[in-house]
């Protein structure tokens, strides 16, 4: 490898990083949307650019993506199927004037995920190895435990106040009932989205699109249009006064929960990052934020790594599995060149967090609420439209409706990830569903 | 134990069970049914491990009734009312040799904002003390600095007779979420006991209801091997939640009907301790991957792991001896020394930073607090 290749690899990265970062500012829209037309455009064209250079360029786009999302998720309340755990504090952060803290604290626990990335995922090549051996004939109850767990896991949010035991009863079950019927819509929307292409056949790669976005993005914007709030002035504090101990804490929560949903199908970010932060006993806004941009990043980042990794080569995530379809990785010269685009992309799309929220924060609360959360809806419908036609919009307003529950009943909202766990799931024990529901 | 950790000490009391049932009956009929066909049982481990957690909070929190409920809302605070309903149901306790229920309602402001106020028994001076505090910012409880009270309006004090018996700490915090509600039992000639969140760990967390659940094992695959070990990890999936919760201070009320009270945990960790968490999952985790390492040698013979230590014991060794052999190499490589290493380092820089341990009856208070409306599950 030459010098100039090398400094070519560089260039492509912060190519890939620039792209991501301008298009994860949008609203509702996923890397993998946009890198699947990537790919498209890179078949066409016959793949005239030399393959490790267009899997760099993907890889900065997946990286800067995973940081820069944040921006729409907590000034737009926008958020993903991995960034919804953090809406809730973020939001409270937001109202309180401290968003730009918020995002800060997300940005370093992304970063810090990075560097967990870059130094331990080769330190640890033959564990991971050997324990994916040995794991990979019992995906289907360790994908079942974690439903069970997302399942029993919610405890009611009532504030104790009962007529008798019966009222008591009925009080706490609504909620809970309201996040199990959440899941069962989800799972069945799932099931339906997953064995029948309701999206024009020349969009089916982006048929999860539509119930993510309904699930998660659309819900979230008609919640802040139908409830009453202000954002203040916002504080652009210059550091964001966190304990080591917390930051440390938040981070290897985080990175640990990423890591076990890039490992497993199935489970994303957000599961895998409330499962840690369970798993490590966190306590406090501050550390939670850390820990969940943590988990995003490795989640993210962590599958590609893991796809290079000499010994291992897992496929996990649609980039993976995209850059299969053209690239093979082979040497370990390769992976450590993909971890260097990883700290690279990283490293440019912390600073890029950084100065787009200060941008952010210094104006958002000059335009009104309502019509920030109007002017999202209407990029996300657009979005969804040119991406999915009409029938995307059509399941779109279904999933919008199912995530809507979680929301007005203060249920979990991780119930609606359903969408995804159950039928891959059902599939790997063995279990067909789909009969049920007409769909072969 | 978060409830995380009571989920995975499940399933990995259920992963231990299969693969002593997988020996027990021969020819892999249970790890063939796990592997081969897919079987989801190991689930029911951990389904059975969060349980307890789940009754009590889900069913026997709403079943407890009170005497008195204690609400105040912003516009009507009232720290004597506080004092004096607390100082009457412990004197009627004793009076009318019955269990008087008090339940403390929190005061909420706004959906992130609550009113704080404290509740202190002082059993010396036979008195308990209100005092009214800020109000708060939701969950990371940060006070605003202008809404204190004057100290007339935010403190008040009642006397009781009785002798009382509290083994929590002094001060009970009332903010977020659900408030803590207090049983005060008659204990003997004007003597009496109080306990705090009385519906916690009583028959939800006992060796009784493991055994009246395990035949669900049956229900679920008839008295196949699948069934009788369905029996074994329900009751011992469910067991080991009460295992876990015991080594914190608090314990639970173990075999109902028979017995009442909850016997004393071993003292051993605090339950919200961060540390113990964490140690907890790791060797669970650990575990759970030597078990299904197990399973697979068991099934296909090969043995991903292959422990140093079985090399010394040549090739012509059972699979129990295997089982045992590699599992000792296993603890001694794999999770003593990250355990013992962490625990060191964590030891020595609290030391050196001063950090002050909680007493018992501060940690047996924070662990029950943290429980109230299922913070700690």
């Amino acid at each position: 490898m030459t010098i100039w290749y090398l400094l070519l690899c560089i260039v492509f990265v912060l190519i890939g990083a620039l792209i991501g970062s301008a298009l994860s500012m949008l609203p509702g829209l996923h890397v993998y949307n946009v890198i699947g037309f990537f790919l498209l455009f890179y078949f066409s064209a016959g793949l005239v650019l030399d393959s490790m250079l267009m899997v760099l360029m993907l890889i900065g786009m997946l990286v800067s993506y995973a940081f820069v999302f944040t921006i729409p998720s907590i000034y737009f309340s926008a958020p993903d199927d991995s960034t919804m755990f953090i809406l809730m504090p973020s939001l409270r952060y937001l109202k309180e004037g401290r968003g730009h803290e918020a995002v800060l604290l997300i940005a370093s626990g992304a970063l810090i995920g990075v560097l967990a990335i870059v130094i331990f995922v080769p330190l640890f090549m033959g564990p991971l190895s050997i324990v994916w051996s040995i794991v990979s004939t019992h995906l289907h109850w360790i994908i079942g435990a974690v439903i069970a767990y997302m399942l029993l896991s919610e405890f009611p949010k009532d504030f104790g106040r009962h007529k008798n035991p019966l009222h008591g009863l009925k009080e706490a079950w609504k909620t809970i009932l309201a996040g199990y019927l959440t899941f069962f819509l989800s799972a069945i929307l799932g099931l339906i989205v997953f064995n029948k292409t309701i999206v024009p056949a020349e969009h089916a790669f982006q048929s999860l699109m539509a119930p993510l976005i309904g699930l998660f993005a659309t819900s979230s914007i008609i919640l802040n249009l139908i409830s009453k709030y202000e954002i203040p002035e916002q504080n652009i504090p210059k550091s964001i006064d966190t304990k080591p101990k917390e930051l440390l804490h938040g981070a290897v929560a985080g990175s640990s929960g990423g890591l076990f949903a890039a490992f497993l199908p199935a489970v994303t970010a957000g599961v895998g990052g409330y499962m840690a932060s369970h798993g490590f006993a966190q306590k406090g806004d501050k550390s939670f934020l850390v820990s969940m941009g943590a988990s995003r990043v490795v989640y993210y980042v962590g599958a590609i790594a893991l796809f290079f990794l000499p010994v291992l080569h897992l496929r996990r995530g649609a980039l993976a599995m995209g850059i299969n379809l053209f690239f093979t990785p082979e040497s370990v010269q390769q992976f450590y060149l993909v971890d260097m685009g990883i700290a690279i992309a990283g490293l440019f799309a912390f600073f890029v967090v950084v100065y787009a929220s200060k941008f952010l924060a210094r104006r958002i609360y000059k335009i009104n609420p309502k019509t920030l959360n109007l002017i999202v809806l209407g990029i996300v419908i657009l979005i969804v439209y040119f991406m999915t036609s009409w029938q995307g919009l059509l399941i779109m307003a279904v999933a919008t409706a199912i995530g809507l529950i979680p929301v007005l009943f203060n249920s979990r909202r991780s119930h609606c990830l359903a969408v995804i766990l159950v039928p891959i799931w059902l599939n790997m024990s063995g279990i067909s569903l789909g009969g049920l529901f007409g769909l072969w | 134990m978060k409830g995380f950790a009571h989920f995975l000490a499940g399933l990995t009391t259920a992963t231990f069970v299969v693969v002593i049932a997988n020996m027990y009956y021969g020819q892999n009929i249970i790890a063939t049914e796990i592997v081969v066909h897919k079987a989801l049982i190991i689930i029911l481990g951990g389904i059975f491990g969060i349980l307890p957690d789940t009754i009590d909070f889900r069913f026997a929190k709403y079943l407890q009734r009170h005497d008195y409920e204690v609400d105040m809302d912003e516009w009507s605070l009232d720290p004597q009312l506080v004092a004096d309903t607390l100082a009457k149901a412990i004197d009627q306790a004793a009076e009318e040799k019955r269990e008087v229920n008090v339940m403390l309602h929190t005061i909420k402001i706004s959906s992130d904002q609550w009113r704080q106020y404290t509740v202190r028994f002082d059993t010396k001076n036979k008195k308990v003390i209100c005092d009214i505090g800020p109000i708060i910012s939701g969950f990371e409880k940060r006070p605003y600095i202008n809404s204190y009270l004057p100290p007339e309006k935010s403190h008040a004090e009642a006397s009781f007779k009785a002798d009382l018996e509290y083994n929590y700490d002094e001060v009970t915090h009332v903010d977020i979420l659900s408030g803590p509600d207090f049983s005060f039992f008659p204990e003997g000639d004007n003597k009496v006991r109080a306990d705090f969140i009385p519906w916690h760990r009583r028959w939800g967390h006992s060796i009784t209801l493991g055994v009246m659940l395990a035949p669900i094992g049956f229900m679920l695959y008839g008295f196949t091997p699948m069934g009788w070990t369905a029996f074994w990890i329900i009751m011992l999936g469910y067991w080991s939640h009460i295992l876990t919760d015991h080594f914190g201070l608090m314990g639970s009320n173990m075999l109902p009907p028979f017995t009442t009270k909850r016997v004393p945990g071993f003292k051993v960790t605090r339950s919200m301790s961060t540390l113990a968490n964490v140690y907890t999952n790791y060797l669970n985790v650990l575990l759970v991957i030597f078990n299904i390492n197990a399973l697979n040698y068991a099934l296909a013979g090969k043995d991903y792991l292959s422990m140093h230590w079985l090399s010394y014991l040549g090739e012509n060794i059972s699979y129990s001896e295997w089982y045992v052999v590699g599992l000792m190499n296993y603890i001694v490589y794999y999770i003593l020394p990250p355990i013992i290493i962490s625990y060191l380092l964590v030891s020595w820089i609290r030391r050196r930073k001063g950090v002050k341990e909680l007493t018992d009856k501060e940690a047996r208070s924070a662990e029950q607090l943290e429980e109230i409306g299922g913070v700690n599950v």
